[in-house]
């Protein structure tokens, strides 16, 4: 009887991971490696990157996907994609973006931008890079000669002293990274193994 | 899912209960299994009886192969497992005083325990012998201490030893296994002077024989863990709300809820760095990093959330990538702060609120907008919140324990 429930047992998680394999949709990364790669500082090609890129002829290496479709500067890059972020996953576009090596990817706004990348590279595509900003920005740097002090200036950060005008905003904030005791338990587990 | 302690199933202060659970049963399998006679135990040695060796060849196969199905499932997180470290010297010293104890006594640790149970006396004279050894130890821990720790080799994996990778390893472990099946059942044949019976094996374990061979082929086949779960939502569906902008959150809205806390019902994540969220955050935010949000303590706390999460940073960037990973692990109930603070900012406390309409509408967000910026400027909105945020007490940090301990 017992080898009769191992069996069934092995038989059910054969079943499990049939419908695993049968209901999950189509992606090519797992979702944490997707996450990872869009995270990592090289996806993101700040303005002075980009900039040097021009300088150095090497834009002519990338094709460009421009989500917005207003990029007047479409000549320094070695190809010109124009695809709404809503088509992006349609077929026929997908197959003509993975037929790029190198990507980079402009939209409207960055945020736009990066999930089209999370998209793509979950979809398989491999060598992304983002455009910082939006395409007016983008436009901007590559016009205008090289000033480092304003592409810094147009990093992420905040532009307001925060904390001058809403005030006492700390009382209520906790840091979720720390980890909070369980009442009466134990904090640490000393994990020996054994058999 | 598992192990279930460190993720905050089973309550630490409950761990020797459920040690005594298992230990039972595992006792009670060891008995059933004829493990308190000393002679079959015996009888590997002299090869009339290799059930031992059979037991627990199936015993690592099957562990290993469950273990790697439960992982590509998402059942049981691998890289939470403690491994034990290898210690070269007392592995091998000890190895042979088991063994010699093991062929002089019949028994080992654990089933001597059984035997003794059950009330026979050999196993009790081995376990008063195992006592007085432990004893010895005790006593002259010190003294035992250079060779008990030495040659210390750290938690490695023997398919890491061997150059191969661990699939392959389990693969070759189950071929062996199956091989050591088929021998050891001729010899003790041949040992006990029975007509050894054709074919390789009796009918009855043809079936378990392919079950265990098809579940080997299978871990060699997977990936180590699939590319998406089947809980997961599609790309397509993230694309229509992500390009439909369903996503965001206003911050008219949110600065409403700040200052109607009963009305509040979203969970605020700030996912900016942490130097950021030092300096400054929204009133009753948690802190995750938006690299972060899909590491186990802080995804199991976003999906375990009742209230709606609202993701903000400076801008909408990172708030918008970590909303598309949660919304892609099929998560429904996520949000963006559009714009980021640096547009909340902007809105509340720089934009011109004079309205030349006698329409209701944009003089109603006018007055609305210069109130809010009266009750955050004057703190009364941070004494209104005042909420705390909820504890984290899903992960329970995993430490080593020190050198040596554990083992059979």
């Amino acid at each position: 009887m017992l080898a009769n429930a191992a069996l069934l047992f092995v038989l059910a998680l054969f079943v499990v991971i049939l419908i695993q394999w049968w209901k999950a949709p189509a992606y090519s990364h797992t979702n944490k490696d997707v996450l990872q790669k869009t995270s990592n500082d090289e996806t993101l090609i700040k303005p002075q990157q980009l900039k040097t890129m021009q300088l150095q002829g090497n834009l002519k290496k990338y094709a460009l996907l421009d989500l917005s479709g207003s990029l007047q500067n479409k000549a320094e890059f070695g190809s010109y994609l124009s695809i709404p972020f809503g088509e992006i996953l349609e077929t026929k576009n997908l197959k003509s973006i993975k037929r790029s090596d190198k990507l980079l990817v402009v939209a409207a706004t960055e945020s736009e931008a990066v999930m089209a990348a999370q998209l793509l590279i979950s979809k398989g595509v491999s060598q992304i890079g983002i455009l910082a900003k939006d395409t007016d920005f983008t436009d901007r740097v590559l016009t205008q000669e090289m000033d480092a002090a304003f592409f810094d200036a147009q990093a992420e950060k905040a532009r307001y002293d925060y904390g001058r005008f809403l005030k006492n905003q700390s009382s209520g904030a906790k840091k979720a990274s720390k980890q909070a005791e369980i009442p009466g338990g134990v904090k640490v587990v000393a994990a020996a193994g054994g058999c | 899912m598992g192990p279930l302690i460190p993720q905050g199933f089973v309550n630490p202060d409950l761990n020797l209960f459920f040690a005594f659970v298992i230990g039972l049963g595992f006792g009670y399998v060891l008995e059933q299994g004829g493990f308190s006679n000393s002679r079959k135990l015996a009888g590997v040695f002299y090869g009339y009886d290799f059930v031992v060796l059979r037991v627990f060849f199936t015993a690592a196969i099957t562990a290993a192969i469950g273990l790697l199905l439960f992982s590509y499932m998402g059942w049981v997180s691998y890289d939470l497992l403690y491994v034990n470290p290898t210690f070269l010297w007392s592995a091998l010293v000890g190895g042979v005083i088991m063994g010699f104890g093991f062929i002089l006594g019949g028994f080992c640790p654990g089933t001597s325990m059984v035997a003794a149970v059950i009330g026979k006396i050999d196993a009790m004279v081995f376990v008063l012998g195992l006592m007085i050894g432990v004893f010895i130890f005790g006593s002259f821990y010190e003294d035992f201490l250079p060779l008990y720790t030495g040659e210390n080799l750290g938690s490695i994996f023997i398919f890491d030893t061997l150059g191969m990778s661990r699939d392959w390893f389990v693969f070759l472990l189950v071929l062996v296994a199956l091989a050591a099946f088929i021998v050891t059942r001729k010899i003790e044949d041949k040992v006990n002077g029975l007509e050894s019976k054709s074919g390789l094996f009796a009918p009855l374990y043809v079936g378990p024989v392919l079950i265990m061979l098809a579940a080997a082929i299978v871990v060699l086949w997977l990936p180590e863990s699939p590319r998406a779960k089947w809980f997961e939502a599609d790309a397509e569906t993230v694309l229509h709300e992500a390009a439909e902008g369903k996503q965001f959150v206003q911050t008219e809205e949110l600065a409403y809820k700040l200052l109607n806390p009963k009305e509040n019902d979203y969970m605020l994540v700030d996912v900016r760095g942490d130097e950021a969220f030092a300096e400054f955050t929204l009133p009753g935010a948690v802190h995750i990093p938006a690299d972060k949000v899909l590491d186990l303590g802080y995804n199991k706390l976003l999906s375990e959330s009742k209230k709606p999460v609202l993701f903000f940073g400076f801008s909408d960037t990172d708030a918008s990538q970590a909303w598309m990973s949660l919304r892609r692990a099929g998560l429904e109930d996520v949000f963006v702060l559009k714009g980021g603070l640096n547009q909340f900012f902007e809105t509340i406390f720089f934009s011109e609120n004079q309205v030349n309409t006698y329409q209701e509408m944009p003089v109603f967000e006018a007055r609305f907008i210069e109130r809010a910026r009266e009750a955050f400027q004057s703190g009364e909105a941070a004494e209104k919140i005042n909420v705390k945020a909820k504890p984290v007490t899903t992960i329970v940090e995993m430490e080593a324990p020190p050198a040596g301990q554990g083992g059979c």
